[in-house]
């Protein structure tokens, strides 16, 4: 695995408000290139040609969930990394997904501003060999 | 015929030969009257034992259709006027319309010779008209020697009290049986041999078998081997004497999946044996369902209220970061405003959700022994989020080596909201102090001080209360939820521990919860 800063995120989140704030604080005020998909299917069409670095997917998500939509990414052969996104009161027992490569977990609501340093976070501790839990 | 006799010899026969047998005459003559005397006394004592008892003789001279009865025949029916010396025909006539046939067949039956015994029950009617109930038994005394019946006796018994006794009980009995053929629950009995002795309706209903495929039946028979599997410790547990309750799934006939409470109860004898053990089942599918739909609704509630608070807090937290240019100050002002209530609402849902959850028992406790100090230090370490914002400093005071017997995250849970607390409620600059101590029989305290102002005398009261928050004055509005305390305070009570707060000596407030916990040293 090379050593470099993370650059690339392909946001899958359903709702168009979420899309829209994360979209401003990841691109503008982050500095990533990020793509926004507003479900699973979009994203396993666009994800191999964008390449991304992470997926940032939400959990809850009509038809393919997140957890659905990283099963059929890491069937496509897409290794990235994932982060998962989470309304739901208790975002513990994430130690099962682990084998799919998910990083963590943030919780909703965020705040935007401290989401890129959070998401830099992973990425570091991803590169370190040692992932964590939220 | 004797004195006849007695005259004869006397005048004919030589007194030598006349003296011993007029003596062995007057022998034969004495005992025979001791014998009728005899037989009179034990007539008589008979007929004594008779009227007492309710209970008639009867001698049917078959040949003839006489039938001879004692005198208490008279008495049973009432009268004097009665004759103890009927033709059979005429006893017959007595009898209650309704039970001449069965009567009749039974004594022809007995006279055939077909039954040895002849015994019924049947309604005669007294002089005044009514019926008393007649227990009648007998049998043929004597046949002829082509095995006819000659002789017919028996007794006759007033049976009336008894059979009235049997009525009610019956009816007792059906009313009972109604009564629990009604219950909702299903009920049987079953022995120490773990066969069924007495189910009802519901029990039928549940299992989809007939009375039949019940009674008299093993448990493994009729729970079939994959439930009496599950079953089997439970019935063993209640034939030991013991009570016991345990919840059970099972399908029912209809295909349905039913949820179902479980009650053993043991049933002794007078010496306190076990004899047997009732199982009361309830339906508690409705009460589950109401259970998984609030368990869903807590999910969707809390996903479905955190989504708009999401963008809104997002949207606020772009605009503060100056995502649409820079702010002027009131516009900076009154975005802060909103983003802190965009906070505060989001507490307060996950606040509630999370005081539904542990008040109603969902979300089970993982309980494991604690390494303390670590706990604490974990908990001070998650913290330090709002100790910024409120210029507050955490101490852990170097704790001893302690285990504590609870839920670690929910013990976190409670030592954020404690330390919240006191964070919100100390002056800027000052210092917050954790610390654990050892009490007397397996019991640690843990305490949080705060240097504030103490808690208000008229609160004091209420401060465990839901929704309960002292006034902070109008330039520190309250930011909490109000529950954090009341949260609190059910998960230590439910832990088994106590909550509380105490002044501190020199200022501030403590607060304190006391878990079962052990030292160290004890466990090793």
């Amino acid at each position: 695995m090379t050593r470099r800063a993370l650059s690339r995120i392909l946001l899958v989140d359903d709702q168009r408000d979420i899309r829209s704030i994360v979209g401003l604080a990841l691109g503008k005020i982050g500095g990533f290139k990020v793509q926004v998909c507003a479900s699973g299917e979009e994203a396993l069409a666009t994800a191999p040609d964008f390449a991304p670095d992470l997926l940032l997917l939400d959990l809850s998500m009509p038809v393919l969930d997140g957890v659905g939509t990283l099963k059929a990414l890491r069937v496509k052969g897409l290794e990235a990394p994932a982060v998962f996104f989470t309304a739901r009161l208790k975002a513990s027992d994430m130690g099962r997904y682990r084998d799919l490569g998910v990083l963590g977990v943030i919780p909703k609501p965020f705040d935007p501003l401290k989401l890129g340093a959070q998401l830099r976070e992973f990425w570091r501790q991803y590169l370190a060999g040692q992932p964590v839990q939220e | 015929m004797n004195d006849l006799l007695l005259e004869f010899l006397v005048a004919g026969a030589p007194v030598a030969i006349v003296a011993p047998l007029l003596w062995t005459l007057a022998r034969i003559r004495r005992s025979e009257q001791r014998a009728l005397r005899d037989a009179r006394e034990t007539r008589d004592r008979l007929n004594e034992a008779l009227d007492g008892s309710q209970l008639a003789v009867f001698d049917w001279d078959v040949a003839s259709q006489g039938v001879r009865l004692s005198p208490t025949w008279p008495v049973m029916l009432g009268g004097e006027a009665v004759e103890t010396r009927v033709s059979a025909m005429e006893l017959f006539s007595l009898l209650h319309p309704d039970d001449v046939q069965r009567v009749r067949e039974a004594a022809a039956e007995t006279l055939s010779g077909r039954a040895s015994r002849y015994d019924t029950v049947h309604r005669v009617r007294r002089l005044d008209g009514t019926y008393f109930w007649c227990h009648s038994r007998g049998k043929v005394t004597a046949r002829d020697a082509r095995g006819r019946a000659v002789r017919f006796a028996g007794t006759n018994a007033d049976v009336t009290a008894r059979v009235a006794a049997e009525e009610r009980l019956k009816e007792r009995e059906q009313q009972l049986r109604q009564l629990i053929d009604t219950m909702p629950a299903a009920i049987a009995v079953f022995g120490t041999d773990e066969r069924i002795l007495f189910h009802n309706r519901a029990y039928r209903e549940l299992t989809g078998l007939a009375a039949e495929a019940i009674n008299g039946k093993r448990m493994r028979e009729v729970a079939g081997d994959a439930a009496y599997g599950v079953i089997q410790p439970h019935v063993r547990a209640a034939l030991d004497g013991r009570t016991v309750r345990f919840e059970q799934q099972l399908t029912d006939p209809g295909g349905r999946t039913v949820d179902l409470e479980v009650v053993y109860t043991p049933l002794h004898d007078d010496q306190g044996r076990v004899t047997a053990a009732i199982t009361v089942r309830f339906d508690i599918t409705r009460l589950k369902d109401l259970d998984r739909m609030k368990d869903g609704f807590v999910a969707v509630a809390s996903h479905e209220l955190r989504t708009p608070l999401t963008s809104m807090r997002g949207s606020l937290g772009l605009l503060q970061g100056g995502v649409a240019g820079e702010l002027a100050a009131e516009a900076r002002g009154l975005v802060s405003i909103a983003m802190q209530n965009c906070e505060r609402l989001v507490r307060l849902v996950d606040d509630l959700l999370d005081l539904e959850k542990v008040t109603s028992g969902h979300g089970a406790f993982r309980i494991a022994l604690l390494d303390w100090p670590t706990v604490l230090r974990q908990a001070i370490d998650s913290s330090h989020g709002f100790v910024e914002s409120y210029g507050v400093a955490f101490e852990l005071e170097p704790p001893p080596e302690l285990r504590v017997r609870g839920d670690e995250d929910r013990l976190i849970q409670v030592l954020s909201n404690l330390l919240f607390n006191a964070a919100k409620f100390s002056p800027r600059g000052s210092v917050v102090t954790v610390s654990a101590k050892q009490l007397a029989e397996s019991w640690v305290r843990t305490s949080v001080r705060d240097r504030g102002p103490g808690v208000p005398e008229h609160f004091r009261e209420r401060i465990f209360q839901r929704f309960a928050q002292a006034h902070m004055g109008e330039d520190r509005p309250a930011e909490g939820s109000g529950l954090g305390l009341a949260i609190s305070r059910e998960i230590i009570e439910r832990l088994g521990g106590h909550i509380g707060f105490d002044a501190a000596q020199g200022g501030g407030t403590v607060f304190w919860f006391d878990l079962p916990g052990t030292s160290e040293a004890a466990t090793k």
